[in-house]
């Protein structure tokens, strides 16, 4: 009888090998070379500077796929940094911030007044490094009022693309500012860091409908919030208790809405997973922010077209793409405050050289799966009344994708070129009892 | 009634006007034309509109923003809309009012509103605002009314072919701002209390009853009024945050021209100031009350109480409408105050007017001629709101989004008819008090119910006390005394499911008196491809033990509709904003 067993491992060793050669990807490269061109046939060897979000829709293992002909050109990374007067800011008042310890087990930080509050987040104790790279984007530099024309598209698994709503965004930074020709705290603006006005103008249905969410000071504070509603020709007071609660017509939560921080951070805990440069479209063309697109599909000359399971994604037409050096952390309910939390884990990619936060997030459920990812496509808008700064602006020259992989949806949120300090001006938009206090409410249709 | 005149001509010369306009500034508009929405798509303009017109969004026929000059802040925008009801049982509805001398026919047909909303907002700079909304409305005759309206003497032998046609502007107003004043000054309506379904101190406006229930359809309702409307910021004071306070001075000349062609021509000769007050439905009309039979002593079978025993002759009393006068004495006005404190939003108001719904006042005495006169008798009302989000502690609480609302207002002389015979006029006053606590729960995230909408309830709960201890205060026009503690709670419940597209919502209202519910839940439907369009289907039902229950609703039992409203939306300028 022979003994088959020598051939056995030898066979095994052979398909074993060739498993591991087929398994085996190129190395990956430190960086990617400007004008390389990205596509659904490569991309796995730029898989490194993908957020999961994007890798998914690469892969098409889900229900969301990339465009078949896409072109993702990548450019020479361009620098974004902070303004010279938060620079300053941070100079002078970032000795004496520190992370308080709160008794939830989270963490918030004492004295801060303007600029970054923690210039060095790296310095310091290892196990808080993510608070402070938190905390950084949580106060990154914001102008003291934005304003910009916004577009809700909606795609369903159905290939349904729509844009359903068309609003205008007025958002005012009321305490810790850091802008030339503005104080540092907005006189009358009541105990209030950020608010945000967003008034409806289509549909017909909901026109003049106007939603006030004002951020109080004290981060450990839920938002106030005010709704404006036409049929009832009065506002009422909401609550933002229910921080899960999906936005109207949209795959955001209400916590989604800070565009990558959620509210209440001192019941999460803070992780920090390391560097990682991505991908990321921060200099977009900035003409293709002058139109939001068709009724039913974004400006084609910029986007490929959504349909049922393909993404409405950018052209290259939309700009160049850079690597973004970011710093990555995970957001974790704390235990007591997990059951019922609509994610499991947030992971943020924030830019190392301006906290931005939003540039790619990935929401993940209960079991895991990667349940929504973000990626945002913008270019830097210039801050009157200085030389050269420039800031990556709430409400302005920027457009929000959220895929929602496990409901089959997706919300795509174009919003245009806006104005940015004095020059709203005469538009009425730094007028603070309009725009940033619940009586600008009673002043509708009224 | 110069209004009334060639109702069709006038209403052809707006259009022309309008169409004229329109093209005049699509031409000015012309070289400017934005449409960089169509042009986006790299197809003709006029093939994405029409594309558009079935399918799209609210892509704006001309986009004027980037426009120079003054064009480039007008904004023209509005809805088609048509609502077709049905009576829930128009065989009983037959009975309707027959003891009191109607006749209704069986016809089903209970609704057949179109309705066309024109909004034009003017926006010229940062300070400075205009807004013009203009209805028109066409509703036919309806064969349910035919030949069963109150004439000039109460008999019910009347139609009203154009009765509920108008074609008239609704707001008209400037606003202007300057440093802390900002003034609004034009036709407007003004919404203060908390309440999302009762009128407690929501005091200014008038409403328009008559082509609808006014519970079910509160805003649509609303008549506005010309008026001085006038915000001052105050500083902040203490704790005292987001303190203003706003005046409000309405004109005693409110005119309205149409929708108030009584076939019983009870305002002849006021129309000047008919847009001051409430407008009831018709004697008889779809939306009128069940009639108390028994008007007089001599009508009413032994035993059986007269809604006016004052009135001793054999004869029915004639009616008549004295609307509160053309002169400065019969201005309106009153002030509230805003604060926000310790997160609760706290206003007090103080409103100096005259009723909005009339009282019948015995006229003459029992030796002469013995008439009804319905009067709108001066108040002074004072008032309290607050709200605030309440947040409880614990896993389940702390994310319950809680929010809770009160108002109280207090009335110094409120009038009630009384069937105490030494009251000659049938009329006596008492102040009363009019509260309102109400618990919502926004947004509730409740994956159970739909994993792409939320929840969102309201419970209120409205309390009305007249204060006086007399007992024999009865409903207008009825011999049944008044509560002097009037009960209603209101449910509300919504949610949507397909992100939107499929909204419900469940809204009843409940009284004691009666076991009387009013339900009006309704469904709207939006398409996922476009919400240019929309369906909404509703039905208004009443239950009720006591139709004589003029409070509670009772009055309206067995008039149950279905409705089915289809609303088509049109951008036609799109102007900065």
């Amino acid at each position: 009888m022979i003994n088959k067993a020598p051939v056995l491992v030898g066979v095994m060793l052979i398909f074993g090998m060739a498993a591991a050669a087929r398994s085996q990807t190129p190395p990956a490269p430190a960086a990617i070379p400007p004008g390389t061109v990205i596509n659904p046939l490569n991309w796995r060897q730029y898989k490194a500077f993908m957020s999961a979000g994007l890798t998914t829709l690469f892969e098409g293992s889900t229900f969301w796929k990339m465009p078949k002909d896409l072109a993702l050109e990548v450019g020479p990374t361009v620098s974004i940094p902070l303004p010279k007067k938060y620079l300053e800011d941070t100079e002078k008042y970032s000795a004496q911030v520190q992370l308080i310890r709160l008794p939830t087990g989270g963490y918030v930080p004492k004295g801060y007044v303007a600029g970054l509050p923690f210039p060095k987040p790296l310095q310091g104790d290892p196990a808080l490094i993510g608070q402070r790279i938190f905390w950084n984007s949580y106060y990154r530099y914001q102008p003291r009022v934005q304003h910009a024309p916004g577009y809700t598209y909606t795609l369903d698994r159905y290939g349904n693309m729509t844009q359903t709503s068309e609003s205008k965004s007025i958002f005012s930074q009321l305490a810790f500012l850091s802008d030339v020709d503005f104080p540092r705290t907005v006189s009358d603006a009541g105990p209030y860091y950020f608010a945000r006005y967003t008034e409806q103008i289509a549909p017909e249905q909901g026109k003049y409908s106007a939603v006030l969410d004002l951020t109080p000071a004290d981060p450990t504070a839920l938002d106030e919030l005010y709704e404006y509603v036409p049929t009832l020709r009065k506002s009422l007071r909401l609550s933002q208790a229910a921080r899960c609660a999906p936005v109207f017509g949209s795959d955001y939560l209400i916590d989604d809405q800070n565009d990558g921080p959620p509210g209440l951070p001192q019941l999460f805990e803070i992780t920090y997973l390391g560097e990682k440069k991505i991908l990321a479209l921060e200099h977009a063309n900035p003409a293709a922010f002058q139109s939001p697109g068709t009724p039913a599909q974004l400006d084609q000359r910029y986007y490929y077209n959504g349909a049922s399971g393909v993404i409405p994604f950018p052209k290259p037409a939309m700009g160049k793409w850079e690597l973004r050096d970011t710093y990555v952390i995970s957001l974790k309910r704390l235990p007591q405050f997990a059951k019922g939390y609509c994610y499991a884990q947030r992971v943020l990619y924030i830019d190392k050289e301006n906290y931005f936060g939003a540039g790619a997030v990935d929401l993940y459920g209960a079991g895991g799966d990667l349940y929504k990812a973000q990626i945002v496509f913008l270019y830097p808008a210039p801050i009157p009344g200085t030389t050269h700064d420039v800031a990556e602006l709430l409400t302005g020259p920027y457009t929000g994708l959220l895929v929602n992989f496990r409901n089959k949806h997706a919300t795509v949120e174009p919003n245009l070129n806006s104005c940015v300090n004095a020059a709203c001006a005469k538009d009425g938009y730094l007028d603070v009892s309009r725009y940033a206090s619940p009586e600008g409410l009673m002043k509708i249709v009224r | 009634m110069v209004a009334m005149k060639h109702p069709s001509g006038k209403c052809l010369r707006i259009c022309a006007l309008a169409l004229t306009t329109f093209f005049y500034i699509a031409i000015l508009a012309q070289p400017n034309r934005a449409l960089a929405q169509n042009e986006a798509a790299g197809e003709p303009w006029y093939t994405q509109w029409g594309t558009s017109l079935f399918t799209g969004s609210n892509v704006a026929l001309l986009d004027v923003r980037s426009s120079p000059g003054w064009i480039s802040g007008l904004s023209v925008s509005g809805y088609l809309q048509n609502t077709t009801g049905m009576w829930a049982n128009s065989a009983a509805l037959t009975d309707f009012g027959r003891a009191a001398g109607e006749h209704h026919g069986a016809n089903s047909l209970s609704v057949e509103r179109n309705l066309l909303q024109l909004d034009t907002n003017y926006f010229l700079n940062g300070d400075n605002r205009f807004f013009l909304r203009f209805w028109g409305v066409y509703e036919p005759p309806y064969p349910w009314e035919e030949h069963t309206i109150a004439g000039p003497t109460g008999a019910y032998d009347k139609s009203q072919s154009s009765f509920y046609n108008r074609y008239d502007l609704r707001d008209a107003f400037w606003s202007t701002t300057n440093g802390p004043l900002t003034l609004f000054l034009g036709r407007q309506i003004v919404t203060w209390g908390e309440s999302i379904a009762f009128r407690v101190g929501d005091v200014v406006n008038p409403q328009d009853l008559s082509w609808n229930f006014g519970f079910a359809n509160l805003e649509q309702s609303r008549l506005p009024l010309w008026m001085v409307h006038p915000f001052l910021n105050l500083p902040h004071l203490g704790p005292f945050g987001a303190n203003f306070i706003e005046g409000i001075w309405t004109t005693p000349w409110q005119p309205a021209y149409t929708s108030v062609d009584y076939a019983d021509q009870r305002y002849q000769g006021q129309y000047d100031v008919a847009g001051a007050v409430n407008l009831l439905p018709p004697g008889g009309g779809r939306f009128d009350t069940y009639p108390y039979p028994y008007t007089i002593t001599a009508q009413a079978p032994r035993g059986v109480q007269a809604a006016f025993p004052q009135i001793r002759g054999s004869v029915s009393p004639s009616q008549s409408y004295r609307l509160p006068a053309d002169t400065w004495a019969n201005s309106t006005e009153g002030f509230r105050l805003h604060t926000l404190v310790e997160n609760a939003e706290i206003t007090a108001l103080y409103w100096h007017a005259h009723q909005l719904n009339p009282t019948p006042f015995v006229t003459g005495t029992s030796q002469s001629v013995q008439n009804l006169q319905f009067r709108y008798p001066d108040l002074n009302d004072i008032g309290v709101t607050i709200n605030r989000p309440i947040y409880l502690q614990g896993d389940f609480l702390s994310s319950m989004p809680f929010v809770l609302r009160s108002e109280a207002v207090w009335q110094d002389r409120t009038p009630f008819n009384t069937v105490n015979i030494a009251r000659p006029s049938g009329v006596v006053y008492s102040s009363t008090l009019n509260t309102l606590v109400a618990l919502d729960m926004d947004n509730v995230n409740a994956p159970w119910l739909s994993s792409t909408g939320n929840l969102t309830t309201n419970l209120e709960w409205n309390n009305y006390t007249i204060l006086s201890p007399n007992k024999d205060m009865v409903y207008s026009g009825y011999a049944e005394r008044w509560r002097h503690n009037e009960e209603n709670l209101l449910f509300n419940a919504t949610t949507s499911w397909w992100w939107g597209a499929v909204a419900p919502t469940a809204v009843g209202i409940y009284n004691p008196d009666g076991n009387t519910w009013e339900f009006f839940p309704s469904v709207v439907l939006t398409p996922p491809w476009t919400n240019k369009y929309l369906v909404s289907l509703q039905y208004i039902g009443i239950l009720s033990n006591d139709k004589y229950s003029s409070y509670a609703g009772g009055v309206f039992k067995g008039k149950s509709i279905f409705l089915m409203q289809f609303q088509y939306n049109f951008n036609l300028i799109q102007g900065k904003s």
